[in-house]
């Protein structure tokens, strides 16, 4: 999972309970809608950022956010 | 709010336990009336008073409205899937229509205006036209079968509109499987068994084209291919035929099951035989009048290699979803999930199959007929026919079986054009798209039609929305049912639902504040795509669709120009919508 692979984002819309720590953790990839609710750019993460990234999905309490393989869309 | 998600360490509901017997143990039935049929003349013969009548499930058709408010969470005890073997003997008298008895009068508009679209209207057939009937009170149980149908010839049929589905229309009992066999001939078992015709079922249907008729038209041979290469020894794939049509608007599901359940369960045994299935449930809403009905035509078929289990689930708008029957059939909860694909893990964990009814009864014929007939209709893209549900302000509403690509002028024709001066049509059901008239005429019921009206098909339905009837009022309407219908999981849809709907009712109301417009536009933009299912994504395309088509009635309300419309006007299949109750999602 370096160098040239893609990451994304992912929220489990089911599993977040809009804790909003993603977002405090992440600003630059997450944003915040008008019901908490967080937002992720639909593109892939920086290879500077994945780090965060990934500290970012560790410490959702639900573990909704989730880093995944670029690619055509899961569903 | 939040409920919580279902453990996955829940215990499955108990299937076997739970199934109806063999078919000899089977319990007997009650009798039931067999509906009467009248036979609507063709077109060119003046119509009967067709709404004292309505043909099939009608969406236009009021509603009795008594379910108790929604209930709080607290239902004793977790339910089940019911099996229908479990249910108690259901002592309603008989519904002729498969869904509702025909109301005896139904509102008209006091200004009948002739047909509005285009003129006279190429003579067509009413695929529609045999309507049931009830029967006539003091006449228990007479049957007076089908009205002399009037001779091939005589009946103006436009080459290659013959219906197929609704092709055992004419029978005295059309749910029988005698009736079926008159009708459509045994299906080709013997040239499709064994591993090297299942392979050769999905060719046949690869050829063909077919597409799913539930909505999302993906490519039926593509599902069964992918659903028979995740089976193995150990993960036995299961199939699935969805018969629950969770949109008002539609009906035609509950009509093709009324009138034709054995081209649905021989498509759903050749769907079984396809994928190597050895268990096939037909799921219908719970209390659907049909169940008895199609519980007896099951229990009249000896020919199927998988079992079929007729399995009621409850009747909530977003339960007919795929996921959320599958994680219905595994833990007994109709909410949507954000799980892995069915065809690869669904009920059980086992590959499954999830095909909508129509999808199946098309699979039928094209094991009997071959893909270059099914291709003889339709268009290149959308082959075949699908089946319609028009309703709203036309003369004669019903379900259509028409072509693939058919103008939605025509289709309209065929309901026998508009009752009143119409402003805009609804494609799709209510997470579909308002189509404005006009133009809409010219837009084509095909995938690839609709795509170029910027659109898209959706639950094949068509509402005519009446000009004297407020397009936002309407939709801020349609909006509360779909934020009730909310199955309340993910938070977009929780709560991006009823910020909609709040947006909308402000609109029709003239009661905005100045930022609604950017507030609505920016919630549009956010919302779609965030669910766990579709849901919030089709009440999205509703509101944009509104917005353009009645475009008008928003500016006169932003400058406060009172609306005259009144709500009377708008159909009732929108105007009477109501979350349903249904002891939750279990
Ligand atoms: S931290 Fe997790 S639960 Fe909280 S908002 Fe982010 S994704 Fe949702
Ligand atoms: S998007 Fe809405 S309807 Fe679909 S699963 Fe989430 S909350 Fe339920």
């Amino acid at each position: 999972m370096s160098g040239g692979e893609w990451i994304g984002l992912r929220v489990d819309p089911i599993g977040c309970r809009a804790h909003g720590l993603c977002q405090e953790l992440l600003p630059e990839l997450v944003t915040l809608d008008e019901w908490g609710y967080p937002m992720v750019a639909g593109r892939p993460v920086p290879p500077e950022l994945v780090g965060e990234a990934r500290r970012a999905a560790a410490a959702c309490p639900t573990l909704a956010l989730r880093l995944v393989r670029a690619g055509p869309p899961v569903r | 709010m939040n409920e919580p998600t279902p453990e996955l360490g829940t215990p499955m509901p108990d299937l076997a336990a739970q199934l109806p017997g063999p078919v000899s143990a089977a319990p007997p039935r009650p009798t039931v009336t067999p509906p009467e049929y009248r036979l609507v003349p063709p077109p060119s013969v003046p119509l009967p008073p067709l709404a004292d009548h309505p043909s099939v499930p009608l969406p236009g058709d009021p509603v009795p409205h008594s379910a108790p408010p929604r209930s709080s969470p607290g239902v004793p005890g977790p339910r089940r899937p019911t099996m229908s073997g479990g249910l108690p003997a259901v002592t309603a008298p008989p519904r002729v229509d498969g869904r509702r008895p025909a109301p005896p009068t139904r509102p008209r508009d006091p200004r009948p205006l002739p047909p509005q679209v285009g003129g006279p209207l190429p003579a067509l057939r009413r695929v529609g036209g045999l309507r049931p009937v009830p029967a006539a009170p003091g006449r228990p149980g007479s049957v007076t079968g089908p009205a002399p149908a009037p001779t091939p010839q005589a009946a103006p049929v436009a080459p290659g509109s013959e219906s197929r589905l609704l092709a055992g229309r004419h029978q005295a009992r059309p749910g029988g499987l005698a009736a079926h066999l008159h009708t459509h001939g045994p299906l080709p078992r013997a040239e499709l068994s064994g591993r090297q015709g299942a392979r050769r079922l999905i060719e046949l249907v690869e050829l063909a084209g077919l597409r799913g008729r539930g909505g999302a038209g993906f490519p039926t041979a593509r599902k069964l291919a992918a659903v028979t290469n995740a089976g193995n020894i150990r993960r036995t794939p299961v199939v699935v035929a969805n018969g629950c049509e969770g949109d008002p608007t539609s009906g035609k599901d509950a009509l093709l099951l009324h009138l034709a359940p054995h081209l649905v369960l021989d498509g759903l045994a050749l769907a079984a035989h396809a994928v190597g299935a050895d268990e096939a449930m037909l799921c219908v809403h719970r209390g659907d009048p049909l169940v008895e009905h199609l519980e007896r035509a099951v229990a009249e078929r000896t020919d199927d290699p998988a079992a079929v289990h007729v399995v009621t689930a409850p009747t909530r708008y977003v339960s007919s979803e795929s996921s959320a029957l599958v994680n219905y059939l595994t833990r007994g909860d109709a909410r949507p999930t954000s799980a892995a694909r069915a065809a690869e893990q669904g009920v059980q964990g086992r590959p499954t199959l999830v095909d909508n009814v129509e999808t199946l009864a098309h699979l039928a014929l094209i094991a009997r007929h071959g893909p270059d007939w099914f291709r003889a209709r339709g268009t290149a893209d959308s082959p075949g026919t699908t089946l319609v549900t028009v309703g709203g302000s036309v003369v004669g509403p019903g379900v259509f079986e028409v072509d693939m690509g058919m103008p939605i002028g025509r289709v309209l024709g065929l309901a026998g054009g508009t009752s009143t001066p119409t402003q805009a049509l609804l494609l799709g059901g209510l997470g579909g798209s308002w189509l404005p008239m006009p133009s809409a005429v010219d837009v084509e019921l095909s995938h690839e039609g609709c795509a170029a009206g910027g659109t898209g098909l959706g639950v094949a339905s068509l509402v005519a929305m009446p000009a004297a009837a407020c397009g936002l009022r309407a939709t801020a309407l349609m909006l509360r049912y779909l934020a009730a219908e909310s199955a309340g999981q993910c938070g977009p849809c929780m709560f991006g639902l009823p910020a909609l709907a709040e947006d909308l009712d402000a609109a029709a109301t003239g009661t905005m504040d100045r930022e609604l417009s950017a507030r609505l536009r920016n919630r549009l933009e956010i919302i779609p795509g965030r669910g766990a299912c579709r849901h919030p994504d089709g009440a999205v395309r509703l509101v944009s669709s509104a917005l353009d088509t009645f475009r008008r009635d928003l500016t006169n309300h932003l400058y406060g120009r009172p609306c005259d419309a009144v709500d009377a006007s708008i159909p009732p299949v929108l105007r009477e919508l109501s979350a349903s109750d249904d002891g939750g999602w279990r």
